[in-house]
């Protein structure tokens, strides 16, 4: 009886246990394809066709439909001092953390100034930002610009403070993940490394 | 004959010169009104030509845009020694077309960053973009003696609030290692209560 109900118990935790590894493993490849599948699709939609002859509201629908497509992200993420590069969505919903980062609602746009905040899972891709220190090169990639911003500082602040999020003035960018970085369950605080645009290392079009 | 063939050709060839060399001399004589001076003391530094049109004068600068929404733009205005003037706000009309670098560009094509042709007042603190095509009539937004102001949230518009960036994957990770070491364990017990 006794060997019977700890073969039970043997298989029930191996396959549950199988399992549960199983989604973490196929969570983390998903995560990674959807980054390259992002940064491709993002790169595409950069190399435009030859749009010498055609008519201004035609130049205008394609642009319309690149930025209408679905999942193809807003601009790309990079700190190259941290090996990060990471597609922008449009929103900071699960889908879109989960394969890269995303644009925090009621914050700045890529192009447009203001405070542009994104934010990422600090289980992901934004676990490189515990290593952010002042100076580093922040790019911010659109189809119009390459932004280029200098981190100027990192801070951690409760879930609730607003004050990272406030508008500003002139164009800088708030990149915000979950604290501590390493911790089973939902986080209680956030992760804030603030960049400011980099007039001097100011870059053409792409 | 031939040398006046050479020196005509060296009058020709000094035309655009002496046309560059007059522009910051125009700067120079331009007279700019003191409540211009107040709110831009450095404007004959940073001024690159001054043109008259009906019964306007202003002087032309290039700015860089800090900031654009559909109806105002925000620029700092570029000083000869690469600084920039504190930040100004220009009104702009949702369908208004833009000189960028010398192609017309819709107001909503126009990204930070970007060098902007601007054209300030010599009489009134008011400042303008270059539009599109030279025949457009300029509209000047005034300049208040006062800084622009910091932008404030919309009340219609909800406030951000912090994005929840953490999963559940490491809690399920953890467990599913967990019951993998138990399993084990119970395997353990099995081998030994058989033996």
């Amino acid at each position: 009886m006794r060997e019977r109900w700890l073969a039970a118990l043997q298989f029930a935790c191996f396959g549950t246990g199988a399992l549960l590894v199983s989604v973490v493993a196929l969570a983390r490849l998903d995560a990674q394809l959807g980054r390259e599948s992002g940064i491709a699709a993002f790169a595409a939609s950069l190399d435009a066709p030859d749009q010498s002859l055609w008519a201004p509201e035609r130049v205008r629908d394609y642009a319309a439909s690149l930025a209408a497509v679905k999942e193809a992200p807003l601009a790309i993420l990079r700190i190259p001092a941290l090996k990060l590069e990471v597609p922008v969505y449009a929103t900071d919903s699960e889908l879109h953390l989960n394969r890269g980062a995303g644009l925090i609602a009621g914050m700045g746009l890529p192009d447009k100034g203001g405070n542009l905040g994104i934010a990422g899972h600090r289980d992901g891709f934004f676990r490189v930002l515990k290593d952010a220190v002042p100076g580093q090169k922040i790019e911010v990639v659109t189809r119009n610009r390459t932004h280029v911003f200098r981190v100027v500082s990192t801070e951690v602040v409760e879930a609730t403070d607003p004050r990272p999020l406030a508008d500003t003035l002139d164009p800088t960018v708030t990149l915000v993940t979950c604290f501590p970085f390493y911790f089973i369950g939902h986080a209680p605080q956030r992760f804030i490394v603030r960049g400011e645009y980099d007039w001097a290392s100011k870059e053409t079009s792409t | 004959m031939k040398a006046f063939a050479s020196l005509g050709s060296f009058a020709l060839a000094l035309i655009p010169a002496v046309a560059l060399a007059q522009q910051p001399a125009a700067c120079e004589r331009v007279e700019f009104s003191e409540e211009v001076l107040a709110r831009f003391p450095n404007i004959r530094a940073a001024c690159l030509d001054v043109i008259t049109k009906g019964d306007q004068t202003y002087a032309v600068v290039k700015a860089d845009l800090v900031r654009a929404t559909a109806r105002r733009m925000t620029v700092r205005v570029k000083r000869p020694d690469g600084s920039h003037s504190d930040p100004v706000g220009i009104n702009v009309a949702p369908n208004e077309r833009l000189n960028v670098g010398g192609k017309p560009t819709a107001i909503q094509d126009v990204a930070i960053g970007q060098e902007l042709t601007a054209y300030i007042s010599v009489k009134d603190p008011g400042i303008a973009l270059a539009p599109a095509e030279e025949s457009e009539v300029v509209t000047f937004t005034p300049v208040p003696a006062t800084p622009e102001p910091a932008p404030q949230q919309a009340a219609a518009e909800p406030a951000p609030t912090m994005p929840k960036t953490a999963t559940s994957l490491p809690l399920l990770g953890s467990i599913g290692f967990v019951l993998l070491a138990l399993g084990a364990g119970f395997a353990f017990l099995r081998r030994r209560s058989r033996a």
